[in-house]
């Protein structure tokens, strides 16, 4: 496979996210489990909203650390495809990214893209970690 | 032809990751298309570049997703 870049993975999710945008609108179920580095994510769909079940904040902060361009290239795979997902912590929604949302100042500020942190929710998860 | 047949025909042509990536979208979500992907333990090493040296994110997969094209009227 040609196309040496920088980044190829993140090229051809940019190519996806070209299609997504001009293609016709997905709906998207699913009953997934995605470890990522050891972090387990449950993945889940029973309306048009996809749920991102993630163990601890601290996981969230984990993964959003070492995946930072991943966070924001999954904003914008889901905004072209006209999807939202919720993140959740312990069945509290932390964070939404995908269509329909408007980055927070959070979000602006690391370049996240379309992803939008909950700050009631995200307190309430912090206060019931173990 | 069929949307099909020409995407497994780009699938076979495609020479850079971007067009690996736009042959599978088309092939994956043609029209009214709705595909069962059922992952098994799938297992993935992202890297974040080309070359050796490259740092890879270990991913593992199990489950069902679906996904449904929606064709306007």
């Amino acid at each position: 496979m040609s196309g040496s870049t920088a980044d190829p993975a993140g090229d051809a999710l940019a190519a996806v996210e070209r299609r997504l945008s001009a293609g016709p609108g997905l709906t998207v179920s699913s009953d997934l489990v995605v470890t990522v580095d050891g972090t387990e994510l449950t993945v889940s769909s029973f309306t048009d909203l996809l749920r991102i079940e993630v163990p601890s904040v601290r996981a969230l902060a984990t993964l959003g650390r070492r995946h930072r361009e991943r966070v924001a290239t999954l904003g914008s795979l889901l905004s072209a495809a006209d999807l939202t997902a919720a993140i959740v912590v312990g069945r509290r929604r932390v964070a939404t990214v995908g269509a329909d949302v408007t980055p927070g100042p959070l979000a602006r500020l690391l370049g996240l893209g379309p992803f939008r942190v909950h700050v009631g929710g995200l307190t309430t998860a912090l206060l019931r970690a173990p | 032809m069929s949307d099909v047949e020409s995407a497994e025909e780009r699938i076979d042509e495609t020479t850079t990751w971007p067009d690996l990536a736009i042959s599978l979208y088309d092939r994956l979500t043609g029209r009214g298309a709705r595909i069962t992907y059922e992952f098994e333990e799938l297992q993935i090493a992202v890297p974040s570049a080309t070359g050796e040296d490259a740092e890879h994110a270990h991913w593992e997969v199990d489950g069902t997703m679906r996904i449904t094209t929606d064709e306007p009227e």
